[in-house]
Order: structure tokens, then sequence, then C-alpha cells
């Protein structure tokens, strides 16, 4: 399951879609909206993507992973529009036989989708919005 | 037979000597899009231009683009490609800050 969409993340969906029988760990990982960052008061976020690319991108992620981990199954599910606080905007789900690779293989996707997909998230804080591009921010407004 | 102007497939001109005027999609994403105001543009270049002479039509377009404190990635239809890449059978290059999904 590779998806990007609008609507609200259902985790049951991620790991719904990953389990199989010879599985015995699924590790499930949620992004989610917090209040603050780099001292500001978050209200909420915007993410925009390039949508066939992410979806390319998130694809080829899922593909990579499960040749090189002992991993049976993942699912990668990112939202885009307008998060509030306490939103998931990205959930991670990897089933495997045994529950070091899962953690291992879960850690590696979000790691590199937070690289290599193109999604960005724009802040928008007390006083302002930026967006936020790599580690740096750029000031729009 | 009548020339339609602006028909770069007519056989009866010859082509330029750099190579055919091809057009690509050019698409920006998050501050480059406040930069340009705009999400797309259509480009005619050369085709034998690459990435970096693109961009570098861009910048006199868009000034502003000249200011980032970051070097943009570079998709090809679709797919991550270097600044040096050649253009000739690409139809879309998007030019992406660096990314901050998750």
């Amino acid at each position: 399951m590779i998806r990007l969409q609008t609507e609200a993340i259902r985790p049951d969906e991620l790991v719904a879609a990953v389990r199989g029988d010879g599985d015995g760990a699924v590790a499930l990982f949620l992004g989610t909206v917090r209040d603050h960052n780099l001292g500001r008061r978050v209200l909420y976020l915007e993410y925009h993507a390039y949508p066939k690319m992410a979806e390319s991108e998130m694809e080829r992620l899922r593909r990579q992973t499960i040749e090189r981990y002992a991993v049976s199954e993942v699912a990668i599910v990112h939202r885009t529009g307008r998060l509030e606080i306490g939103d998931a905007s990205v959930a991670i789900a990897v089933a495997a036989p045994h529950r070091g690779e899962a953690f291992e293989a879960c850690r590696h996707v979000i790691d590199t989708l937070k690289k290599t997909v193109p999604i960005w998230k724009k802040e928008f804080f007390e006083g302002g919005e930026v967006w936020i591009e790599g580690t740096g921010t750029t000031t729009s407004q | 037979m009548a020339t339609v102007p602006g028909n770069r497939f007519d056989p009866s001109e010859p082509f330029h000597e750099r190579g055919a005027a091809v057009k690509v999609q050019v698409r920006y994403f998050a501050s480059l899009v406040e930069r340009t105001g705009r999400t797309s543009e259509t480009i005619e270049i050369q085709a034998d231009t690459n990435v970096e002479r693109l961009w570098a039509m861009l910048i006199e377009r868009h000034p502003s683009l000249a200011e980032l404190n970051f070097k943009p990635l570079v998709a090809c239809d679709l797919t991550y490609a270097d600044w040096d890449a050649a253009l000739s059978d690409v139809r879309e290059v998007a030019f992406l800050p660096p990314v901050s999904g998750g």
C-alpha cells in the first residue's frame, strides 16, 4: 500500500495491508504534527507534494526496503493538505517474521522518506509562516 | 505549402544548428512557487540544452531564483537527475527545494 491522501490516516488499514501469516511482528510508525518547532508555537501545517513523483519514490523505497531487509511487506501512507496539531502526517507499517528486522526496516523507511520523497511542509506559527526546506527554513511572508 | 507560424515540426524550415527547439514543462514547488509566481510554465529550449542551462534561462525570467540559499534538486520526468542531464527527450523538469515530508 503506497498512497498520498488528504483524508485522515487509519493505521489499522496499513497493518491489515502488510500482515501475513508468516509474520511475527508488525512495526508501525506514525509521524504526528507537534505544537512547537525551533522555539515557535506552531498553529498548523500544510503539506504539499509532487504527487506522481512522491508516489513513485515511495514505491521505490518500499521495494528497496523489501530487498534489503528480511521483511515481508511495507506500507507507506502520507497525507497532504492542512493538518492540525496531533494529526498523523505519515504512517509506515512493516511486517516481518521477527521484530528486529521490522523495527530496523521501519526506521530506514522514515529516515529515507524524509530525504528523498518530494513532499514539503509549510509551517503556520504565531506571527507568520515558513516553508520548511530540508533542515533550514525559508521565510515566505 | 503555407508555413504555419510557430509550427516547429514544419519540414520546410531548417533545424537550428544547435538542435531543434523542443518544449519542456517546468514545475516549481514550495518556496520556488512563491519566487516565480507560478507552479509550472512551458519553456522552449534547444534540444541540446542541459538542466544547468535551463536553470540559467529561468533565472533570467525570475531573478529571485538566483537568491536561493540552497541548490534545488532536479527531477526529469519524475526521476531525480543531475544538473548536467540532457533534456532532449525530457517532457517535464521539476526543481525541488530540499524535501521536508514526514
